[in-house]
């Protein structure tokens, strides 16, 4: 220890390499980002100080209010669904022979490698009230005039998070299969041998023991919602008008296709704030489920 | 030993240092337009590099065919060996407009770009980006202004200086599916002809399951361009459209009165029930071309992917009037210059490239739009290239009948709302909008009120 302490200078020679390119590529923009936040600035043009002129817009503009409602919105049902059918999925993959825990696993997998376009680009094609599927079959159900998915207001958003659910429910799953992996297998022998049923187990043993990696899972999906973007963008833009937009299509329709990137810059400082700050509170909140 | 291993790591790690700094500050050269043999010029005998900025990609999903070919006529110029290479950086659809933008602000804009032209440009003028097209002009011998009519000049002309040379002109086609009207018991007699005739046969026709016309609305379009086509109709429409880009009044009479008549089309079911699944250029021709919608309206950019067999199945009709329009929609087509090519003031300026970009120029305003044209993949503005073209010979398919049609029917060109806003922020909002208005999440009022506080806010901002 005290060898380490008295040369500490040469471990610092070790880790300049990583803290340069931290410092290049991640606190340097932020850095920048915060700068032209404040600035009125069309990404051509030399950036003009303004002051929190572009926040009191951002925070005034009624299509921002609708933008955090539907990113909470979106945050809170992944939180609700993600870890929830992902903890069921991965106990039920868990009780499965090796083999099967194999085939199962890639499976579930499967649709978080997939690009989120073409999983989006499949659900458009699902939803399209004309020539889609899911429609037909609810016509053929007898159900008259069923929904327009992604052209109805009050409903484009749920149809615009059910891929965005879809899609990673099978990363959790992955994650949380590790964490119950790694459990030694007396726990549930002896959880056998005192006459556990599954469900007992499942609540008794695998619940708090993956509360840790639950936890995680969640500042994952926290972050995962803050910076959500290709599937609103690739179903419907984030509209119509902003009925399905997140901070990510917001900002993104705000930089480049409005071509202003100093209230661009203040949506992304906003989205930073926001997932640093869920993820810190969620940490602290989970410490208190830790085993 | 132990010493060697020490001193070996404190190497190690100072090169792993040294070398990650030293890479990060080889890329501040700045523009990379480079002049490959290190020489002087088109004419000098080395290879000047000309960067291209276009939308001409031959990668990702739906590639269009006037890409392939465009790419392949660039093969062709740097086979040649005339002193010019160029290299084509595309960016598909909306992307070009980013990676412009993005490229400027980098410092590492392309020499030439093949862009859309009018209010687009302004950012880019203001700062002085793009060169004066009018010295081209005057410079180049194959590019000859009087070859474009005045008004598509003035398009990109932007306080007296012209920035742009026109590449292509915005064609629309308006037509319905004969089975699918036979199928509803529809006869040529009932070809919808005014507003009203439309909606007594939208319904007819999406009683029977299908979508009446293919117009939805995704990102504005094609919504955008059927929304002008009826205030263009209207006495004063044109007008009121040139005047928007420097009075910033978007509530005008006209234009509040074809909101009107969008938001009763949208209640009245003659657009897709699912207005943004069916939106947007190629999910709204796929409607029509898969025959599930009786009507069609588009444009030239889409005419590639019209099946040849399907020709003989449509019939090209005018836009349904407006029932107390004033100018009649059998003597105009929606569509004006859609989109064109500029250069980089300082790629123009510089000695060591200025023939070379001269060459290059001219090779994407006149090479291009010949083999474009004689593709039938555009129609070129300029008069030259288009009459001599023969589109009556039964090989360019749609754009042939939509050409002959034009001609026939003495039809001339009407300007648009998106190119007559000023910034690129009203655009995407007045687009955005009209999504609302499609999917009837609003009033034609409360879009009228939306789009014209919008259009305050920045006119208030511009000083204007």
């Amino acid at each position: 220890m005290d060898y380490l302490r008295k040369k500490w200078y040469r471990s610092l020679i070790f880790v300049i390499p990583a803290l340069v390119i931290y410092l290049i590529m991640v606190i340097i923009p932020i850095g920048q980002a915060i700068y032209y936040s404040l600035c009125d600035w069309n990404g051509i043009s030399t950036p003009t100080f303004l002051g929190f002129e572009n926040y009191i817009t951002m925070f005034t503009n009624p299509d921002f209010g609708t933008v955090i409602k539907n990113t909470v919105i979106s945050t809170i049902l992944a939180l609700l669904i993600q870890p929830t059918v992902a903890l069921v999925f991965a106990f039920m993959i868990y009780r499965c022979a090796e083999k099967a825990q194999k085939v199962y696993r890639v499976l579930v997998f499967l649709p978080a490698v997939v690009a989120a376009a073409s999983i989006s680009l499949m659900f458009t094609l699902l939803f399209n009230s004309e020539i889609g599927p899911v429609n037909q079959i609810l016509t053929s159900l007898g159900v008259q005039n069923p929904p327009n998915w992604l052209s109805d207001a009050k409903i484009v958003l749920y149809s615009v998070i059910t891929p965005m659910i879809y899609q990673f429910i099978g990363y959790y799953v992955v994650i949380l299969l590790a964490g119950m992996q790694s459990l030694p297998e007396d726990i549930f022998e002896s959880a056998a041998l005192d006459g556990a049923n599954v469900v007992q187990v499942f609540w008794k043993i695998v619940v708090p023991t993956q509360a840790e990696t639950i936890i995680m899972c969640c500042v994952l999906i926290i972050g995962g919602a803050m910076k959500a973007f290709e599937h609103s963008y690739i179903m419907t833009w984030g509209g119509p008008g902003v009925a399905s937009s997140f901070l990510g299509v917001y900002m993104y329709n705000t930089t480049f296709q409005g071509g202003k990137f100093g209230m661009g810059s203040a949506i992304s400082i906003v989205i930073m704030v926001l997932a640093v700050t869920f993820a810190i509170l969620l940490k602290k909140f989970g410490r208190k489920f830790e085993y | 030993m132990k010493k060697a291993k020490r001193l070996l790591a404190v190497v190690l790690s100072a090169l792993m240092t040294s070398t990650l700094i030293a890479s990060c500050g080889e890329s501040g050269g700045g523009n990379t337009s480079g002049n490959a043999g290190g020489g002087n010029g088109a004419d000098s005998g080395k290879t000047v590099e000309i960067r291209l900025l276009s939308g001409w990609t031959t990668s990702g999903e739906n590639v269009s065919p006037d890409s392939v070919l465009y790419n392949k006529k660039i093969d062709e110029f740097n086979a040649e060996n005339n002193g010019v290479k160029i290299i084509n950086e595309p960016s598909a659809g909306d992307d070009k407009r980013n990676k412009a933008r993005l490229d400027v602000t980098a410092n590492n804009a392309c020499d030439i770009w093949h862009f859309w032209g009018g209010s687009i440009l302004n950012d880019y003028v203001a700062e002085g980006v793009l060169a004066d097209c009018d010295a081209y002009f005057a410079e180049s011998e194959k590019v000859k202004k009087e070859d474009y009519a005045q008004e598509y000049i003035d398009f990109d002309v932007i306080d007296g200086v012209n920035y742009g040379v026109p590449f292509t002109l915005a064609v629309s086609v308006f037509m319905v599916n004969k089975d699918i009207f036979a199928e509803c018991g529809l006869t040529e007699a009932d070809y919808p002809k005014t507003v009203s005739d439309l909606k007594k046969v939208s319904k007819i026709i999406s009683d029977k399951g299908y979508a009446a016309t293919n117009v939805g609305s995704k990102g504005g379009n094609p919504s955008h361009f059927w929304f002008s086509d009826y205030v263009v109709q209207q006495e004063g429409g044109k007008e009121a459209i040139e005047d928007m880009l420097t009075s910033y009044q978007f509530d005008t009479p006209q234009n509040r009165k074809a909101m009107e008549v969008m938001a009763d089309m949208a209640a009245s079911k003659v657009f897709p029930s699912d207005t943004m699944a069916n939106g947007d250029w190629s999910p709204s021709f796929e409607l029509f071309i898969q025959g599930k919608a009786g009507m069609c309206y588009t444009f030239n950019w889409m005419f590639t992917q019209f099946p040849e067999e399907m020709l003989d199945k449509v019939e090209i009709i005018p836009v349904p009037a407006l029932d107390d329009g004033d100018i009649s929609t059998s003597t105009f087509q929606e569509g004006w210059i859609n989109d064109a090519n500029v250069m980089l003031k300082k790629s123009w300026d510089d000695p060591e490239k200025h023939d070379a970009v001269i060459k290059a120029f001219d090779f994407i305003n006149w090479d291009i739009p010949v083999a474009g044209a004689e593709a039938g993949a555009i129609v070129s503005p300029n008069s030259r290239i288009t009459e001599s073209i023969d589109y009556s010979n039964g090989e360019f398919g749609l754009l042939g009948e939509v050409m002959q049609w034009r001609v026939e029917n003495d039809i001339t060109g009407r300007p648009n709302h998106w190119a007559n806003c000023a910034n690129g922020d009203l655009q995407a909002f007045y687009q955005s909008t009209l999504d609302e208005v499609w999917a009837g999440s609003i009033s034609a009022d409360e879009a009228m009120t939306k789009i014209q506080k919008k259009f305050d806010e920045e006119k208030a901002k511009a000083g204007a």
